[in-house]
């Protein structure tokens, strides 16, 4: 064999040798044949610092787009407050971005808004109030003043009002042949019992009655300096944060004396039974739970809250609802928010599908003491919601969004960070645990039927939950 | 994997010998990675196409902010390829693509294959029934109870579920939509999770086996009944796109008509899958935190033996105008709503950006026309929508004008107040400065959307598969820029014809109507 020889069979060696693992690589046909890495999920922490007059800046630094997204945020809890009060929060909520702000007419505020191309919107609800911007960099100087007059001086605008009002009763009234708005209306009213504000039904005189001082007066209750907190996320640097919020926010002060006073907590009174609201649809809507009144977002095991509802829900109801080809999307929630959660089933189906939907529905609730989520069902749970925070830092908007929402409403600065440690350190034994606090109809449930189900009501009283009640129907907005 | 590929690769050196492998993946197919889409923002620079011999094309972008993957297999297949009296088939596939494979989700995959094989064969005999001129309903009830025991009996060889199970473990987020032109499966996933996102949708798309057809069917008339039957705005929208399209294939929903649901089977479902499931009619797009040298093995490796089949028969390109004016009148809920539509351009039409822009004009914002004089100033409306295109990519769609009517107001005021709005277009020149401020707000609005990785990989391949490059992804943005006074009050003059109009009133239902609720 000659030299030449030789190499050229070294050299086809190698071709095979290296060619066996791509010849050899028989594409796997099913997931358990791949393993997958380690995945690192870091929480991006924001450089912060404090004005003058109290107010903290949050800036989340990100040089990729020429984009900034600017928020200003607020606690603006109006769960307990009065019942007038409440529809001027509502009212307010419809008109804090249509009404003006500072010198801006609502004319010149929408002019504005259209020369900028920018979004720009303030929200209330949800325990906060927010203003946020999104626009070029180049466009700063033009926009974040409009941005700092909304929060600071919103004008409520007295014409935007009238239709503001309009509006609010037409969102009010769409309730009235949507049969899925019809069941959660109800089945809220019915989990908090009469005597509640939630149990009210808003009427067109309610909301005729808000003035525009009851809402320029609620917000200036809610606008405190301590209280507010300011978030900016992209092309600035931690300098020019300082100098822009310096310069708009820096010397404001708020006026004296217009504090609004703590309202005094309210408790549900959750009506138990089972209720039919005949309505004339091709769908039965159903709802069925209770309250869980000791559950809060604060609790320390939210994270294991989160990956139940989400587990329960699809991976059990969900799933088996579909399979069995009764809906099109029936599920269970776990939630809450600061003050209290709920746990319960809600969805639709055929007129005589009702009852194998509620019966489907229950059981999977029912197995969960004896069959917890299984090691993929929390795999399944863990991923969707890893995926949900990364998909919030993904955007400007919603990284700074979400991360004040968790300052202003009480969760914590290392709010995300520890959402996302609870969800990898998860496991069965702590979710089957969480699970049997919480994942349960108990004993006397509020079930709410929407629509006409095969059988009527008598049908609905086989179910073993006590005698139906056939529920006289309101109008909402009217 | 693409084995041909093996007696391609030249001889190379000793180190590049060492990445045989993952070279052989990459000579599969043919990389491009030309020059980025004209004025576009420079991240597009970085977008690599990779073409299968087959004809699949990826679109890479590889962005490393955040450690995901967005994922998008545009399928060019939607409602308008339904065939005559299948309204609903497209739709239908797609749910039936979430119910597994041969290998996911099969506990015996053979005898489920008889089994199926009969389910098919007896539902063909249930659609032959339920399509003739006297429906036998006795022998439909035979028929139908036929195919139950059947899929009770296959359900013993397989896990229907298993599927969406096994997505839900490695991917963040998952789902498909069917639309009139595009079926679009999108997930999102992690970085670590490239290959899990390739072998599942490798299998899907050649491997889907046609589970519990009857038993999806159902859930598709339960979302039928939920977004239509029982949604007063949807069902008059239905009632416009009937009435607008003509003969045309635009003219049926997406989701499908209640009889022609009824009658859909398992191989009319094969059949439509086998013609429009083919790699050329397909354009997949990955952005996100992944190395695309890997990516490009793994494309070959996974998607790289699927046989090219031939190309999917083309869809009518020519929609007839209406010769006189159309009305309809539907009386369902409580709601009013008025929608009138103009006959649409062809997606590569020069009238397409000025359209938008007219679009733009009526109803962008709160300085828009419509908004400003139907809402702001008359207060007989809210939530104004204007689509130049109607939502429709392939062939010409139709401009349509979606009104809210608030209480207290007629839908005969709201009609006149547009019509006098349109007119006004078609009299005078709309400023230069205000074209010139939309068009700029367009630009930026498209950098806003740059943020989010799926919504580039959704612009990518809706471009492809639309415009036929996607290239073209920056084009109809800066087109607005080319929009001159007179192209727009010259289009208003063409477009906005009360002969050429489709109006539908949404009115509550009177009392003895009895037009409400179910099909």
């Amino acid at each position: 064999m000659n030299a030449r020889k030789t190499v050229l069979l070294i050299a086809l060696a190698l071709v095979v040798a290296n060619a066996v693992p791509a010849i050899a690589r028989e594409t796997p046909r099913h997931l358990d044949a791949l393993s997958l890495g380690e995945l690192h999920i870091a929480v991006p922490t924001p450089a912060s610092f404090t004005l003058p007059n109290g107010i903290r800046v949050y800036l989340f630094e990100n040089h990729e787009l020429p984009l900034v997204a600017l928020t200003a945020q607020m606690p603006m809890d109006h769960r307990f407050l009065p019942l007038a009060e409440r529809m001027a929060f509502r009212t307010m909520a419809k008109l804090w971005r249509e009404g003006g702000a500072g010198a801006f007419s609502p004319e010149a505020v929408d002019e504005r808004v259209a020369a900028l191309g920018m979004e720009f919107v303030a929200e209330a609800g949800g325990g906060r109030g927010q203003v946020n911007a999104l626009l070029m960099k180049a466009d700063l100087d033009a926009g974040a003043p409009l941005w700092r007059d909304l929060c600071l001086s919103p004008a409520f605008d007295a014409e935007r009002l009238e239709r503001a009002r309009e509006q609010l009763l037409k969102d009010f009234q769409g309730i009235n042949d949507n049969p899925d708005w019809l069941a959660e209306s109800w089945f809220d009213r019915l989990l908090a019992g009469p005597g509640t504000t939630d149990w009210h039904v808003t009427t067109r005189a309610d909301i005729e009655a808000v003035s525009r001082e009851a809402i320029q007066r609620l917000y200036q209750g809610f606008l405190r300096p301590e209280a507010i907190v300011i978030g900016v996320a992209g092309d600035m640097d931690l300098a020019e944060a300082h100098t822009r919020m310096a310069a708009l926010f820096g010397d404001w002060v708020p006026a004296a004396g217009t504090a609004l006073p703590p309202a005094a907590p309210w408790q549900r009174h959750p009506q138990s039974g089972v209720y039919l609201l005949p309505g004339d649809f091709s769908q039965c809507h159903v709802r069925i739970g209770r309250p869980l009144p000791e559950l809060t977002e604060r609790d320390l095991d939210y994270p294991l809250v989160r990956l139940l509802d989400f587990g329960v829900g699809i991976n059990r109801v969900y799933l088996r609802t579909r399979q069995e080809g009764l809906s099109y999307g029936t599920t269970t929630r776990l939630t809450a928010d600061s003050h209290w959660g709920q746990f319960f089933g809600f969805g639709s189906t055929r007129p005589d599908g009702l009852l194998d939907l509620l019966r489907a529905i229950r059981e999977e609730v029912a197995a969960i003491p004896e069959r917890p989520l299984d090691a993929g069902e929390i795999t399944a749970s863990r991923t969707f919601l890893l995926g949900r925070e990364l998909n919030a830092m993904e955007t400007l908007s919603g990284m700074v969004n979400r991360r004040l929402g968790d300052l202003v409403c009480g969760r914590g600065e290392d709010a995300m960070a520890r959402m996302v440690a609870g969800l990898q350190d998860a496991d069965e034994a702590s979710l089957a645990a969480a699970a049997a606090r919480w994942v349960d109809f108990g004993p006397a449930p509020v079930l709410l039927v929407v629509g006409a189900p095969e059988g009527g009501a008598e049908a609905l009283a086989g179910l073993g939950l006590g005698p139906v009640s056939v529920l006289e129907p309101v109008r909402f907005g009217d | 994997m693409c084995k041909p590929c093996l007696q391609r690769t030249p001889l190379l050196g000793l180190s590049a010998l060492m990445l045989l492998p993952a070279l052989l993946g990459a000579d599969c197919a043919q990389r491009s990675q030309g020059p980025p889409p004209a004025g576009a923002p420079p991240l597009f620079a970085a977008v690599e196409e990779v073409r299968l011999d087959n004809g699949m094309l990826f679109l890479l972008l590889p962005r490393h902010d955040v450690p995901s993957i967005a994922a998008r297999i545009l399928v060019k297949a939607g409602n308008v390829d339904n065939p005559p009296g299948d309204s609903g088939l497209a739709h239908m596939f797609e749910h039936l693509a979430f119910k597994g494979t041969d290998v996911m989700g099969a506990l015996d995959a053979a005898a489920e294959a008889a089994v199926l094989d009969s389910i098919a064969a007896t539902g063909d005999a249930l659609r032959q029934a339920l399509k003739a001129a006297v429906v036998d309903s006795a022998r439909v009830a035979i028929l139908a109870a036929e195919i139950a025991a059947l899929e009770a009996r296959a359900a013993a060889y397989a896990d229907a579920m298993a599927f969406f199970q096994l997505y839900d473990r490695f991917a963040y987020d998952y789902n498909a939509r069917t639309g009139e032109d595009f079926t679009i499966y999108e997930a999102t996933v992690p970085a670590n999770a490239l290959e899990a996102w390739m072998l599942i949708e490798s299998e899907r798309l050649q491997h889907t086996v046609f589970r519990e057809f009857y038993a999806e069917l159902e859930v598709v008339k339960e979302e039928r009944r939920m977004r239509l039957s029982d949604s007063p705005e949807g069902m008059a929208w239905e009632r416009m796109q009937t009435l607008a399209f003509g003969d045309h294939p635009y003219r049926n929903p997406t989701i499908g008509f209640a009889e022609d649901l009824a009658a859909l089977s398992p191989n009319l479902a094969r059949a439509f899958s086998a013609t429009y499931y083919v790699p050329g009619n397909m354009v997949a797009a990955l952005v996100g935190d992944f190395d695309p040298a890997v990516a490009r093995r793994l494309i070959d490796d996974y998607f790289g033996d699927m046989p090219p089949g031939p190309a999917p028969p083309t869809i009518p390109m020519h929609v007839a105008p209406p010769v006189a004016q159309q009305r309809d009148l539907l009386h369902q809920g409580e709601e009013r709503e008025l929608l009138m539509a103009f006959p649409g351009f062809a997606p590569d039409s020069p009238q397409v950006p000025v359209a938008r822009m007219l679009a733009e004009l009526l109803s962008r914002d709160a300085t828009a026309r419509l908004n400003r004089r139907l809402d702001l100033e008359a207060g007989v409306a809210r939530d104004i929508g204007v689509y130049a295109d109607g939502g429709l990519e392939r062939a010409p769609g139709m401009f349509v004008i979606a009104i809210d009517i608030m209480s207290g107001h007629s839908n005969e005021e709201a009609e006149a107040l547009v019509w006098a709005e349109l007119q006004r277009l078609r009299e005078e020149l709309v400023p230069a400065t205000k074209l010139a401020e939309i068009a700029a707000a367009e630009r930026k609005g498209f950098v806003f959307g740059l943020q989010r990785n799926d919504g580039i990989a959704d612009r990518l391949v809706r471009a492809q598969a639309g415009l036929g490059d996607w290239r073209q992804i920056y084009g109809s943005v800066a087109a607005y820029a080319t929009v001159t006074p007179e192209a727009v009050r010259s289009l208003a003059q063409v477009l906005f014809v009360p002969e050429r109009a489709t109006v539908v009133y949404l009115e509550p239902e009177a009392p003895d109507a009895g037009e409400g609720g179910g099909e």
